[in-house]
């Protein structure tokens, strides 16, 4: 594709008159070559933008995964952190009397860090259970 | 039949989704509103789709005609307008655009050269120079002649030339 029939194609361009094609063709031709007259050059930016813009997505929200990141760090530090305590203990219980108010703490923590987690787990899969429900209605109106 | 119809909803949601998304920022330029109108459109098919299976047949041309209609609704009612008509920012000095700007500047500048057109020129360089659709898909969301529409679109299309060449003219 030359200068020449370029400037032809943004003519008609500009008035409304290309096909498709010939649109296609311009955009090709912006894509392709990094060098070029002045006059072309200037477009450069609109066609560049044209095809840039047409993939920009809806914009998705991963709050509810990546919220639940340093959550679930600190709940895994936690649990690990839980069960040594618990077995240290139970360890020594077997030698020397049990400190049961400290047991009882390891215990409190380990099921808080449980019900942390599990409360942040669900918020992941309320939009999966929305599909379900998705499916489920549209089952039924298959069923019709 | 039914399973197929189902299906394709389903398989077309997402490009579906990022095209209507994409309309209604082009004609709310609000980020958040057009994710919110997206949202509402998509509820609507989805419901719609249960009394009017009929219409499924054309699942996208009649998403894109409903989002178009609800936008221009919430520009009308809520005169979003003078958010549309921000000022388009001046570029500092330099030979050309391409030129002078980091790839990210000058798109944002063409997006909001293009926010500055009036909503129907707007809606149609979005439909035909975006989403490139054919004359015959524009008439069925815009519901005018395509003789028209070239109209608009060639006038849309000098307008932004214009911008274009004003920048080299002043010799930024």
């Amino acid at each position: 594709m030359d200068s020449k029939q370029i400037r032809f194609l943004l003519d008609q361009y500009f008035e409304g008159q290309t096909t498709r094609k010939e649109e296609l063709l311009i955009r090709r031709f912006y894509l392709e070559n990094k060098n070029m007259e002045t006059d072309l050059e200037k477009f450069r930016a609109l066609f560049l933008y044209f095809n840039q813009a047409k993939k920009e997505p809806f914009p998705t929200k991963q709050v509810g995964y990546k919220f639940m990141i340093p959550y679930a760090i600190a709940a895994s530090f936690l649990i690990l952190g839980g069960v040594f305590l618990t077995q240290k203990k139970a360890t020594k219980t077997a030698e020397e009397s049990v400190d049961q108010a400290s047991v009882q703490k390891a215990y409190n923590d380990f099921k808080s860090n449980f019900t942390q987690l599990s409360k942040h787990w669900e918020k992941g899969t309320a939009s999966v259970q929305y599909l379900d429900y998705w499916d489920q209605t549209t089952k039924e109106f298959i069923k019709e | 039949m039914q399973l197929i119809l189902k299906e394709s909803f389903l398989n077309d949601l997402p490009p579906l989704k990022n095209k209507l998304f994409r309309i209604a920022k082009r004609l709310l330029v609000s980020k958040e509103e057009a994710e919110d109108a997206t949202q509402e459109i998509l509820t609507k098919l989805w419901q719609m789709d249960a009394h009017n299976r009929a219409k499924f047949k054309n699942l996208e041309a009649y998403g894109v005609t409903m989002i178009k209609n609800y936008c221009l609704d919430r520009l009308k009612s809520k005169q979003v307008q003078g958010r549309a008509n921000q000022e388009v920012p001046q570029l500092s000095s330099g030979n050309s655009l391409a030129r002078t700007l980091d790839f990210a500047d000058a798109t944002q500048w063409v997006s909001k050269i293009i926010n500055k057109l009036p909503e129907k020129e707007r809606i149609i360089v979005q439909l035909r120079d975006i989403e490139q659709y054919s004359f015959k898909e524009i008439e069925s969301v815009v519901d005018l002649p395509e003789a028209t529409i070239r109209v608009y679109l060639s006038r849309a299309r000098k307008k932004i030339r214009t911008a274009f060449l004003k920048i080299d003219n002043y010799g930024l």
